[in-house]
């Protein structure tokens, strides 16, 4: 009987090697067909011609990861440091389960409310077609938000109550001491939760595929559709075969390589340096 | 000083800003999609592609799908939580074992639906099936289960695996008589997150349980989940009301659960907050 | 049983909890183990049913033996030596089960039928005295009962596994006259049935008691014999003042 937690251990890291085998075992073979540069670097996604070239959605994860992250972060670091520096403890009540209930959301619904209400309004706004980076990025801003809160506000109140204390004896602002003591203090963790959240971005699916526009032309501004990588699977898995089937599990494999990179990158960052609280 | 004040008060405005995003949210998903919930809605099947009549068979299909990955997860995620908390401790093992949980935890959902229609779809041959999509959440939920399990095991006293050793009791006896039933209401927390998290899922199950709206009678039927069938129908555009209706329910899901997750473990808190006094 | 321990060291990484500790208690015999906090005490008796075994950073030699058995010869199993040497800890809290759930416990462990249980229960709790106590709320959380009574609970949890020999950490800190004189006389009474060994800080309770001890002080056996003659004359004063002053007089 005591074997059983080490198999249920086994099993969890097989999962893992599990994903990562058939995802790759995939896509190896249109990957090979093509050649890695021609995918990665290829302007044309054409399955019916049976060109796989996957730069514009690589382009279109950049465009909305980057987007989202404008607005994810700021709002996001400022509700972490309400919850740990400003807020007294009822309203920091309140906020934190907002916060928290925000990234329970499915986001199917977030896609869905992002389509009848920012795209019009955008479309009203700025003009073009309404789905857009801008749109994508508003959306996904406000899903990746919990996680850089949630870590932020975690890394915050690793902070020693003294740090604040030296600070403001010393007369410093309450904002003074957020920027010079508390967020360098708790930068690790912080970076951490940011690269999580830049991941999150980069996999999130649904809500983009609704609201980004999903053009297999590159964006030049803001205002235009785009595609991403995850929602070029999406769209595309029902119906695809053969070299075209290959070359959306290539597409997953970048997706896999990415989110490993994001969870190696976050470790690193997230070391708590010596001395420092975990 | 004004600046600090002026500081001050762009993130109280930020904190507005998301609660109120986040009330806006809510009230457009409720106020629209409540009234489209009835006894008919939740009780009949959907007629004309969903544009009209209720969600049985999808609600049917979204608990058999939550329900499976559950079974399947919640053995393999407490017992790896298990061997970690009180096997492995630390050491290579365990570096190995968090390191896999934290990269599964970052695998975007998407190519968890491409792996499961590749691995339990085609290859198994299971088809578009609840066991196909259970399958896939289960690995999805993996993370979050050992997480939660993990710490909750942390947070039992050493003082009571002593005792219990002391007694004479072997590790696993201590396991199963002590840490367990200690860790229980973390571990039900987690199952709730976990549950929540299968049912909002669209992406990976989509094309591991299919789109079937007929209503499944085996686990080896296709089945169309809540989170599918709400974006099948706001993809067409047409049935908003029933969308708005699918939406609400979907909320009011999530917002179920989290209230579970945070009740559980209060309910069966009573006597461990006795038990810590003493120490 | 007889309870020998010889040359036993024991590590906590660099520093070194105990030095060379040999002594033996016989069968029936009550030995009191007298040291200022932090002597080791606890390290000793944990060493004895093998509860120090396995932590990580920690390093043991010598030997404990059981009736001349080496209990760390090659495949023993530490949890028959638990089940046979008793330990009951220093202050510590009840498990989260009921009354009878904590005393039930260690006979449940062997797959004791239920009968047994709870003649098993009811002795044990006769023996420490609680029974009279608590036998009209078996089933209540014993988290409920007072710092003495759960201490005489945690005697009683011990008793009902029916060990050989018991192992008392400071069985009576904290605790006020009336459970501190109960709980020795429980020890005392013992004696004649169990291998024990009573650890106390306590110079005033080494007198009370008046069985053989042994004095440690920083992890070594300082002074032994019996209770009247290491606390008569000048030798006294030096062992009272190593006691209360935690050794600080050598």
């Amino acid at each position: 009987m005591a074997g059983l937690p080490r198999l249920a251990a086994l099993i969890t890291v097989l999962a893992l090697g599990l994903v990562a085998y058939f995802i790759l075992a995939e896509g190896a073979p249109a990957l090979l067909a093509q050649g890695p540069a021609h995918f990665l670097f290829g302007r044309r996604w054409d399955p019916r011609a049976g060109e796989f070239g996957m730069l514009s959605m690589l382009a279109g994860t950049l465009w909305v990861t980057a987007g989202a992250m404008l607005v994810g972060v700021p709002l996001g670091l400022a509700c972490a440091l309400l919850l740990s520096e400003v807020l007294t403890a009822p309203a920091a009540a309140v906020l934190k389960p907002a916060v928290e209930l925000l990234g329970a959301i499915p986001s199917v619904v977030f896609g869905f409310l992002g389509l009848l209400t920012l795209v019009p309004l955008i479309r009203v706004v700025f003009g073009g077609p309404g789905f857009s980076v801008l749109a994508a990025s508003l959306v996904v801003g406000v899903m990746i938000l919990p996680t850089v809160t949630l870590t932020a506000h975690a890394a915050l109140r690793g902070v020693p109550r003294s740090y604040r204390e030296a600070s403001r004896a010393l007369g410093a602002g309450q904002w003074q001491t957020m920027r010079m003591i508390l967020l360098p203090a708790a930068r690790p963790g912080i970076v951490a939760g940011l690269v999580l959240a830049a991941g999150r971005a980069v996999g999130e699916t649904m809500a983009v595929l609704m609201v980004a526009g999903n053009a297999l032309q590159p964006a030049n501004c803001p205002l235009d559709p785009v595609r991403t990588l995850t929602a070029t699977m999406a769209l595309e898995l029902g119906y695809a075969t053969g070299r075209h089937r290959g070359a959306l599990f290539t597409a997953g494999a970048v997706l896999l390589g990415l989110s490993l990179a994001v969870t190696g990158l976050a470790r690193l960052a997230g070391r708590p340096r010596a001395g420092e609280p975990d | 000083m004004s600046v600090d004040r002026l500081a001050l008060a762009a993130l109280r405005a930020s904190g507005l800003l998301v609660a109120a995003g986040l009330l806006f949210l809510l009230g457009q998903v409720l106020i629209r999609g409540l009234p489209a919930i009835d006894r008919d809605f939740l009780l009949t099947g959907p007629r004309a592609m969903g544009r009209a009549g209720g969600v049985l068979p999808s609600l049917v299909g979204t608990a058999a799908v939550g329900g499976v990955a559950l079974v399947l997860a919640v053995p393999v995620g407490v017992g790896t939580a298990i061997y970690l908390a009180e096997y492995a401790r630390e050491g290579p093992a365990a570096a190995a074992i968090r390191l896999a949980a934290e990269a599964l935890a970052g695998v975007p959902s998407v190519v968890f639906g491409l792996f499961g229609f590749s691995l339990f779809v085609i290859r198994l041959g299971l088809g578009w099936s609840i066991l196909s999509g259970g399958l896939t959440l289960a690995l999805m939920i993996l993370p979050t289960i050992i997480r939660t399990a993990e710490e909750s095991i942390r947070a039992v006293p050493q003082i009571h695996r002593e005792l219990s050793s002391a007694l004479g009791a072997t590790g696993w006896q201590t396991v199963t008589r002590v840490v367990l039933p200690g860790a229980w209401p973390g571990i039900l927390s987690g199952m709730a997150l976990a549950l929540g998290r299968s049912a909002g899922e669209t992406a990976a199950v989509m094309f591991t349980a299919g789109t079937s709206l007929r209503p499944p009678r085996s686990l080896l039927d296709p089945a169309r989940t809540l989170s599918v069938h709400f974006y099948l129908l706001a993809r067409e555009g047409h049935a908003l009301d029933r969308a708005y209706g699918v939406a609400a329910l979907l909320v009011l899901s999530v917002l179920a659960v989290s209230g579970a997750a945070r009740l559980l473990p209060r309910l069966a808190a009573g006597h461990r907050a006795v038990a810590k006094r003493d120490q | 049983m007889t309870l020998a321990v010889c040359n036993l060291s024991f590590y906590y990484g660099r520093r070194r909890a105990l030095n060379r500790v040999s002594l033996v208690v016989g069968r029936g015999e009550l030995m009191v183990l007298a040291g200022p906090g932090g002597s080791g005490k606890s390290t000793l008796l944990r060493c004895i049913n093998r509860m120090a075994d396995g932590v990580p950073g920690t390093r043991l030699t010598g030997r404990v033996l059981l009736d001349g058995r080496d209990t760390r010869a090659r495949g023993a199993d530490p949890v028959p030596i638990r089940r046979r040497v008793g330990l009951v800890f220093a202050g510590a809290p009840p498990l989260p089960l009921s009354i009878y759930g904590n005393v039930a416990y260690g006979p449940q462990l062997q797959g004791t039928d239920r009968r047994e249980v709870e003649r098993r229960v009811r002795h044990a709790l006769e023996a420490a005295s609680l029974w009279d106590e608590v036998a009209g709320r078996l089933h209540d959380p014993a988290v409920e009962l007072s710092g003495g009574q759960q201490q005489r609970l945690a005697i009683a949890r011990a008793l009902a596994v029916e060990p050989e020999a018991l192992l008392l950490d400071e069985p009576t800190s904290g605790l006020d006259p009336l459970n501190v004189s109960r709980i020795e006389s429980l020890a005392v009474g013992m004696r004649r049935e169990k291998t024990l060994v009573f650890a106390t800080a306590d110079p005033e309770q080494v007198a009370r008691i008046g069985a053989a001890t042994a004095i440690l002080v920083r992890g070594e056996l300082v002074e032994r014999g019996d209770a009247a003659d290491i606390l008569a004359g000048p030798r006294g004063s030096r062992v009272r003042d190593l006691l209360i002053g935690g050794g600080d007089g050598r």
